[in-house]
């Protein structure tokens, strides 16, 4: 079967890539390696964004709040209880599922433009409470230097820790939009009118999906503590939403991967271009303009079409 | 099996379907036909719960369905298909179909389990029955109108119902075209026993698939009967065919 022959391709491909990523401590300096470890954090975090904007056709405006609150669940658990760092890790995907189940509750009666603009004051809410709450959050300081075990406490430690929790994260993202509720996803977001005539509680599997991307991004703050030792507000702030909105776009909305590669791309070109000016975000927005202008579908939408990866049975 | 007893629905005072009233029975084709505006698509909506109605019941199968949401209503097995091509323009044919299938399967919430081959029978056995199995790996959108139309209808199928609701459904086909799917929905009746209630334009269509005809006119009924009646009724030649018995010819 020649989808078959395809899958192996794309199997082979990600271990490839996989093998390299395991052995670039070897080679890299430690800023790099750092950096591949933000690249990795902020790609898994674009890609769960993705689960609900690309696949499942919900403008998640502020997506970041997720992020945040799974990074603060994290480092809250770790300094204020005496719970095993392990089990606090924990806390993270779940407080953040628990907030994406309540503000998706709240939210998912409204549909496209106006689902994104409570979801979004909302969020912003959330990012109030952070920001204010001194005794509880540290408000806009943060909290600093968290104690991690050992294990992941240096840079190639954290770097591993995030290398592997970031993999398994994409293949059980990549098993949910190949399985049934993922297609009915994809059917919601195509024709929400339409799935709910075949029989589908449209809501109630929008709600589900919002609660599990919540938790794949709980999962990316909670690496950020590990890679940073410390949380801030920004963490949650509402401009990093749109970035991430970008990084899709950018990647590639109606793909797997292309979050993952936006995600990449808008790293390194803060990092790189950063160095040189502050008004980076310039080169940003060139680069969002010539991305709607030539490349509407994102880097790997246009790739897919270029190379006729038209396989429709696995989503790359 | 399905009753329609004086169902109002108003948009803003204007009454779009004013004490309507319908009756399929089992294994019946039954069709609706009305001038543009009489309410036939209005009605349909109310039946399948994209529309509340403002007061009188609907009941299927002696169960009360009145402005239950849509999902319980195909649920009940009552499916449908719409005027406008309403397909899920991303996925491609097979995928358009299965969903419906999956749906039906309930495992819609098995979120780890590849989908690939999930209900693939079933689902190419309807587009085999509906002549689209050759374009299964198509993205929906690519297809011709005339295409995505029967793939409406295939989804509509996809979730075994009893009942079969179509909404135009040669709506901007070509003659061609219409032809296939007047067989095709021939067969639905005859071969599987599928009770069909339609709406449509055509009426060498209507009269030749259709046993019981329902008429409309601003949203009222003017007489539901077998087509004999309703060509003999001096309401409907007056009221929807001007006098004039022309049309049916």
């Amino acid at each position: 079967m020649p989808d078959k022959k395809m899958n192996w391709k794309y199997i082979g491909t990600g271990l490839a890539i996989f093998i390299i990523l395991i052995f670039l401590p070897q080679f890299l300096p430690r800023f790099y390696i750092y950096l591949s470890a933000l690249i990795l954090i902020t790609g898994l975090l674009a890609t769960s964004l993705n689960l609900v904007l690309g696949f499942g056709g919900m403008y998640q405006f502020h997506h970041a709040v997720f992020y945040g609150i799974g990074a603060y669940a994290f480092a809250l658990t770790l300094t204020k209880t005496s719970l095993s760092p392990w089990i606090a890790l924990l806390a993270a995907p779940a407080i953040a599922g628990l907030l994406g189940l309540i503000m998706g509750f709240i939210c998912v009666r409204l549909s496209k433009l106006y689902f994104g603009m409570l979801q979004l004051s909302l969020g912003s809410l959330v990012w109030a409470l952070v920001f204010r709450w001194y005794s509880f959050t540290g408000g806009d300081d943060g909290i600093h230097g968290i104690s991690l075990p050992d294990i992941i406490s240096s840079t190639t430690g954290s770097y591993y820790f995030t290398l592997i929790v970031t993999a398994v994260c994409l293949v059980l993202m990549y098993l949910i939009v190949n399985s049934p509720f993922g297609r009915t996803f994809q059917g919601i977001r195509d024709n929400p009118e339409r799935t709910e005539a075949v029989g589908v509680n449209v809501r109630l599997h929008q709600l589900i999906g919002l609660m599990i991307a919540g938790a794949f991004a709980g999962i990316a703050g909670s690496l950020f503590v590990a890679v940073e030792g410390s949380v801030f507000p920004d963490l949650l702030f509402w401009t990093f939403s749109l970035e991430l909105i970008i990084m899709c776009l950018l990647g590639g909305w109606f793909t797997f991967f292309g979050p993952m590669l936006g995600g990449a791309i808008i790293v390194m070109l803060r990092t790189f271009v950063g160095i040189y000016t502050e008004y980076w975000t310039l080169i940003l927005g060139i680069v969002l303009m010539m991305l709607i202008l030539f490349l509407p579908e994102g880097v790997l939408g246009y790739l897919k079409e270029k190379f006729k990866m038209h396989d429709k049975t696995v989503a790359i | 099996m399905l009753s329609v007893e004086a169902v109002n629905k108003s948009f803003d005072g204007f009454m779009a379907v004013n004490e309507a009233e319908l009756l399929v029975e089992k294994e019946e084709v039954v069709a609706v036909i009305g001038p543009n505006g009489a309410g036939k698509t209005t009605l349909f909506n109310l039946i399948t719960g994209q529309l509340a109605p403002d007061n009188g019941r609907i009941l299927f199968k002696g169960e009360d369905i009145t402005g239950l949401p849509p999902f319980i209503i195909c649920r009940k097995s009552i499916s449908r298909s719409f005027q406008i091509v309403n397909v899920f323009n991303r996925l491609t044919v097979f995928e358009n179909v299965q969903v419906a299938v999956l749906s039906h399967q309930k495992k819609t919430f098995n979120i780890f389990s590849p989908a690939k081959n999930m209900a693939g029978r079933e689902t190419m056995e309807i587009l085999e029955s509906v002549g689209l199995a050759e374009k299964a790996n198509s993205i929906s959108s690519t297809l011709s109108h005339g295409d995505q139309k029967v793939l409406e209808m295939a989804i509509a199928l996809g979730n075994k119902p009893e009942l079969l609701i179509l909404d135009e459904p040669t709506a901007g086909m070509s003659p061609e075209e219409t032809e296939v799917t007047l067989k095709l929905i021939k067969s639905l009746s005859g071969e599987m026993g599928l009770t069909i209630l339609f709406c449509e334009h055509d009426m060498s269509m209507v009269f030749s698939i259709a046993q019981k005809i329902m008429v409309m006119q601003q949203g009222r009924t003017i007489i539901q009967g077998n087509p004999d009646e309703v060509k003999n009724d001096r309401h409907v030649q007056e009221a929807y065919l001007g006098g004039s018995e022309e049309c049916f010819r």
